[in-house]
């Protein structure tokens, strides 16, 4: 047990001084270029970044950030499966290729639909 | 054991127990705050940033309880993936530049102060009444135990999660489209 | 083998609905195809389950997946209610899509999702998967309120109901934690031990989250403090869903409630006071509600908060040791049946876009459409309660149940009940009967809704001759 905190605790320190070592040195060693397109704000999709942070956006967005919720839901689930993996055995691998069927139904759905086409 | 716990019981603050203390209480700072933004802000894109915090204070109780399974869930899903649609969701709507949409109810204010005193008064008395177990004796949570629960005694709960998704998949793009197909 | 006998129907269901929406995915089938596969499917679940009720003992079984479900002869006939709910609303739903637009080929798609949900919570004997099924169903029932975004009255029905519904289950799943510290399981079966052990009422926990839980379920049935939203959301959903809504889920839910109050019955006892108020407010607060709307959709829906009201009465009548749900199930099939025929008969009757909805535009139906005014009379006459219809004996059983079970008051409030909510049902009839008629309600062609509102007016008959032991 506390090898293990002692090697935590290594780990620790050690990127706890690496890290500002790499970011110095990147700042230190690499090129740098100011220009007005690299200084300004930008964002995927989205022209106007500066300004009120509540404006219109396309419902494709909304239904892009549901799916992603709802795929992340899913992996969440994999983790408990995927740490007693051992345990569980075959029925386990089962259970989960039942749930993850289910889910692929899902995902033809979604691509059937054209969800994920962005026009 | 069945005398609340005093002030003078407390633990000493450098041990194990008064930093665990400590920790309990930022957490306890972290979520009222969280809360108290979100409640109070007066632009939703705020109050979206005060229920990131409270979530956050909210998956370190979990992980202070025990049950670090719940506060990855809790980092995961809700601080990252449904503030993410949450902020979606406000983006969508109309930008409203008037705050005040009209007479608010005279009622509405003070009946709701009542409900809430209720219902914190019965939590109260439910928390004080009841003889709670010492924490340690409870204390099973972890990734592994959960899952061989959930693919064992609970697994037609876990296939039906999967139908609760599909059912949420469906019912995201008919809403969202109105049935259009492409 | 026997678990497998138990969730076939929740399979037929689960699967008829992925079936469908892969149909939809694909788009191998238009709007006529996919809705003859949805009432057929029904109709396939429909006699799955039947053949199910039927085969093997009528026993209660607790042990289905590790305990997770049950079943009894209460659960079996709930599902077939249920079921036949899904059955006659996809009907309805038939002919009112042939006249109004906004289809969306995943409807009964989510239809038979919200009833596999249902089927669930009818069976569930363990409060997890009791919160999964309460959200397969919830979800799926928002998308069908719903589905029309371009609707206001759609958007607002499913904003309040999406809110309120939310609410309720963060209430529901509030109470699990709370039972869940108090007695160390969500499983019926333990729960009934340990309160048998330690008593209820000295058991906090479990006090406040019975609480809880009552509170979300009251909810979901719309019974006297959480009934506001029924009103709102019936009016703004489709009409065959707003049917759907009041039939099958109030059936879900009362089979629910009544197996959660039958885990012990110091539960119920401890309960058994505050119910007694809550029927009595619920069946007057939806007479005075139901009594005040000129819109048709909008009265039934209130009407729904009073049936609501006579169930409680079966809750507050259940005897623990002899509990067979037998006056409830009655009731139940007869107030779906009369509001299923009467929400088949409006979806092709109301015409394009609901556009006949209110008392007045029913004004002399009887001249032009006899045999449709003839039915609504029947469903109509069942519901307030006028032999010989099945109204009468579901209301003749619950009021004798509560006799039986000492609650003289309370059987002698629900008869001033049901003879006040007779001024609203004869109001149509008479506007039917007795009136000119300004319209001439002429509606699209089809055959299988009319059909199935003549079906439905047989079996309000029918089934008063079904015993009932009670």
């Amino acid at each position: 047990m506390s090898a293990e905190l002692v090697l935590s605790g290594a780990i620790f320190i050690g990127l706890a001084i690496i890290i500002p070592i790499v970011m110095i040195m990147t700042v230190m060693l690499g090129p740098r270029s100011d220009s007005a397109a690299k200084n300004d704000p930008y964002e995927s999709g989205i022209k106007h970044v500066v300004g009120h942070a509540d404006q219109k956006f396309s419902v494709k967005f909304y239904l892009l950030a549901i799916l992603f919720l709802i795929f992340d839901i899913e992996a969440v689930f994999m983790y408990p499966w995927a740490v007693s993996l051992r345990e569980l055995g075959v029925f386990g691998l089962i259970e989960m290729t039942v749930f993850i069927l289910l889910l692929l139904t899902g995902l033809i759905y979604i691509l059937k639909k054209g969800v994920l086409n962005w026009r | 054991m069945n005398s609340p716990a005093s002030f003078m019981d407390a633990p000493a603050l450098f041990s194990a127990d008064g930093l665990l203390g400590i920790i309990f209480l930022i957490m306890i700072a972290v979520t009222l705050t969280g809360g108290f933004i979100a409640a109070t802000a007066e632009r939703l894109v705020r109050a979206l940033a005060g229920i990131v915090i409270c979530f956050t204070g909210v998956a370190g109780f979990y992980y202070f309880l025990n049950s670090p399974f719940m506060a990855m869930m809790q980092i995961l899903i809700y601080v990252g993936a449904i503030c993410i649609t949450i902020s979606f969701a406000i983006m969508l709507a109309a930008p409203e530049r008037t705050r005040k949409t009209g007479p608010a109810n005279l009622l509405s204010g003070p009946l709701g102060f009542i409900i809430a005193a209720l219902v914190f008064g019965g939590m109260c008395a439910l928390a004080l009444r009841t003889q709670w177990e010492p924490f340690a004796k409870s204390a099973t949570g972890t990734v592994r135990e959960i899952g061989i629960e959930l693919l064992t005694n609970h697994s037609m709960v876990f296939e039906l999660i999967s139908l609760v998704l599909l059912i949420a998949i469906i019912g995201a793009i008919v809403i969202a489209r109105g049935g259009r197909t492409g | 083998m026997q678990d497998l006998m138990a969730i076939l129907p929740l399979v037929a269901t689960g699967a008829g609905a992925i079936l469908l929406m892969l149909a939809a995915a694909f788009e191998s089938f238009r709007k006529e195809g996919i809705s003859i596969m949805g009432i057929g499917l029904f109709a396939f679940a429909f006699f799955v389950q039947l053949a199910v009720a039927n085969s093997g003992s009528f026993a209660p079984y607790s042990g289905v997946l590790n305990g997770m479900l049950a079943t009894s002869t209460f659960t079996k006939v709930a599902g077939l209610i249920i079921l036949a709910c899904g059955f006659f609303s996809a009907i309805a739903a038939q002919a009112y899509f042939t006249q109004n637009k906004g289809f969306v080929l995943e409807f009964y798609c989510l239809m038979l999702f919200a009833a596999c949900g249902m089927l669930l919570l009818t069976m569930a004997a363990e409060l997890i998967t009791l919160f999964i099924a309460l959200e397969i169903m919830s979800l799926a029932i928002y998308a069908l309120v719903g589905y029309d975004r371009k609707s206001v009255r759609r958007s607002e029905a499913v904003l309040k109901y999406l809110m309120l519904g939310a609410f309720a289950g963060a209430f529901y799943i509030m109470g699990t934690v709370f039972i869940y510290a108090g007695a160390k399981s969500t499983s019926f079966r333990v729960i009934t031990d340990v309160i048998a052990t330690t008593g209820f009422l000295s058991n906090p926990p479990l006090v406040g989250g019975a609480f809880l839980i009552l509170f979300a379920f009251l909810f979901k049935a719309a019974a006297f403090p959480f009934h506001a939203w029924v009103v709102d959301v019936y009016d703004g959903a489709p009409l065959p869903v707003t049917g759907f809504m009041a039939t099958a889920v109030k059936t879900a839910v009362f089979a629910v409630l009544a197996n959660f109050l039958m885990i012990s019955s110091d539960l119920q006892a401890a309960w058994v006071d505050y119910l007694f108020y809550i029927a009595v407010f619920t069946m007057f607060a939806g007479n005075l509600i139901a009594i005040a709307q000129n819109n048709l959709k909008r009265m039934l829906a209130a009407s729904g908060i009073v049936h609501s009201g006579y169930l409680i009465i079966a809750l507050v009548a259940i005897q623990a040791k002899t509990f067979t749900g037998g006056a409830m199930l009655f009731y139940l099939a007869a107030y779906a049946l009369a509001t299923l025929g009467i929400f088949a008969a409006l979806s092709y009757l109301a015409g394009e876009e609901e556009r006949r909805v209110s008392f007045d535009d029913f004004k002399g139906l009887a001249r032009v459409r006899p045999y449709s005014a003839a039915c609504i009379s029947i469903f109509l006459l069942s519901m307030a309660g006028i032999p010989p219809t099945a109204g009468f004996m579901g209301k003749f059983y619950i009021i004798a149940s509560a006799f039986q079970a000492g609650h003289v008051s309370l059987a002698i409030l629900g008869i001033v009940s049901s003879i006040l909510s007779m001024w609203y049902y004869l109001r149509l009839i008479v506007l039917m009967y007795f009136r000119e008629p300004e319209d001439r309600f002429e509606v699209a062609e089809m055959t299988l809704a009319p059909l199935g509102t003549i079906i439905l007016a047989i079996c309000v008959f029918a089934i008063s001759f079904y015993p009932v032991v009670l």
